[in-house]
């Protein structure tokens, strides 16, 4: 048992230290590169853009619109994911209501997502925008991967469940829930990073006060590249912190109610 | 041991996939006992037993003296669920309180011989290990009738006679319909052993065991 711990933690810290030497690598090529171009409207380097990202970070204005931008993008996806879902369920029972559905879901995933912000910057006002592009984006994704896992349900298990009357709820803990979660989880890590994606597109086309992408917009008018990475970083990194806590909550809850990733 | 016609089943008629797997069957079957159904494979009787289960429409004929029985249904694979241990199979069929099912599911994986493997996921246990949990769970779940699709398949001969001994005690009062491909396990179980052939699935011999 020791010496499985042991050898546990050894290969956490092997795994750690590589990718520590991945990170660090991939820096040194941006530095190289940034050496090489030699030109700050161009290219800038890591120590002035965490130069940058720190002089941001002083003032109050970084951090709501860090979180205004948050606010919006994931209003946008839990209404996606939510919508996915649902929609899923009823097209799996209905393929009616399958037929109905499908070829908007197909559209809305070949659309280019610059042809949904032009439209709903139209159509809704600018504020909500990014959130209506999130949730455009997420909503097939979910949909899909969802309406899969209970089509992929195990046929077998599913008449074990009606030998031994589970009834409906038990039936839907037991083996729908477990059976999608995997669809589900790798539907979310995916829609979380596209939902960040199209909604800062949404931001810096809309240009909305106090959001991420008003500021990358902003920093491409005055041509402040440092301000565009450090602003970039701040996407990359909130996309990551919350599909890493987004697992973390959806590996606990899946423990709590063995149903697996 | 057998007991006063409880089971009839009339004319039944099935088509799947355009093949007709059952054409106009009966059979009558007694309260209690076990009967065997012995066939080669694919010749409709595991169709039976689900028609009987109520899990496959049929197309025509009747199944009577079902509606008030409590049936219990150990199908030819395992059907375990993946992502619970062995004892959670056992408890998830069922309908005490959650502790209570527990300790009754621990009971019947000792009664089984699998003692401390309670915990483990079926894809952590043997093929022998997972027929035994799937058989401790159509007993656990109890009934008057049990369907048993090769009930001792995967099983090494040891196991095979305590898995006979164990069902036998604790099926005592029920109906057993068995489906087999051994014709010594149906001869050495049977109280009526039909030998069938098909599909559609037709009775070519009747055997009554002496008693």
């Amino acid at each position: 048992m020791k010496t499985s711990i042991t050898q546990s933690k050894g290969l956490f810290r092997y795994k750690t230290i590589r990718k520590l030497l991945a990170a660090v690598f991939w820096l040194c090529v941006w530095q190289l590169i940034y050496f090489a171009v030699k030109q700050e409207i161009l290219i800038v380097s890591p120590v002035h853009v965490l130069q940058k990202l720190a002089e941001l970070s002083q003032d109050s204005v970084f951090w709501l619109t860090a979180l205004f931008s948050m606010t919006h993008i994931l209003e946008g996806f839990l209404l996606g994911v939510f919508a996915g879902s649902v929609l899923a369920f009823l097209t799996s029972v209905s393929r009616m209501l399958y037929d109905i559905f499908h070829p908007v879901i197909s559209i809305i995933k070949a659309t280019p997502v610059a042809s949904f912000i032009i439209l709903a910057l139209v159509w809704i006002p600018s504020v909500h925008v990014p959130a209506f592009i999130s949730f455009l984006m997420v909503t097939p994704i979910v949909w899909a991967n969802v309406f899969n896992g209970i089509e992929k349900t195990d046929k077998n298990l599913l008449q074990m469940a009606s030998a031994y009357r589970f009834g409906a709820v038990k039936t839907v803990q037991r083996v729908y829930l477990p059976s999608i979660m995997p669809y589900f989880t790798a539907a979310c890590t995916t829609g979380m990073g596209l939902a960040w994606k199209a909604g800062i597109a949404a931001e810096v086309l809309a240009n909305t006060h106090l959001s991420i992408g008003g500021q990358i917009y902003n920093s491409k008018i005055y041509i402040e590249t440092d301000s565009l990475f450090a602003w970039t970083v701040v996407v990359i990194a909130m996309s990551v912190l919350l599909e890493w806590l987004m697992v973390r909550f959806m590996k606990t809850a899946g423990q709590k109610y063995n149903v697996e990733q | 041991m057998m007991g006063k016609c409880e089971l009839e089943i009339i004319d039944l008629t099935k088509t799947y996939e355009g093949k007709n797997v059952l054409d106009r069957f009966s059979l009558t079957l007694p309260g209690k006992g076990t009967v065997c159904l012995y066939g080669p494979s694919g010749c409709g009787k595991t169709t039976l037993l689900n028609c009987i289960a109520g899990l496959e429409p049929y197309d025509s004929g009747s199944i009577t003296g079902t509606e008030d029985l409590k049936i219990a249904y150990l199908f030819q694979e395992d059907r375990l669920l993946p992502w619970i241990s062995a004892a959670e199979n056992i408890a998830a069929v069922l309908r005490g309180r959650k502790e209570q099912n527990r300790e009754e599911a621990r009971k019947w994986m000792r009664l089984v011989g699998l003692e401390g493997e309670d915990e483990k996921l079926p894809a952590q246990l043997s093929g022998g290990m997972k027929r035994r949990v799937a058989i401790a769970r159509t007993l656990a779940y109890g009934g008057n009738l049990f369907l048993l699709d090769e009930p001792f398949r995967a099983l090494d001969p040891e196991s095979k006679e305590q898995m006979i001994s164990l069902m036998k005690n604790k099926t005592d009062d029920a109906l057993k319909i068995l489906v087999t491909h051994d014709l010594q396990e149906a001869e050495m179980l049977a109280d009526v052993t039909y030998i069938l052939s098909g599909p559609p699935v037709r009775i070519n011999k009747k055997t009554v065991r002496n008693l």
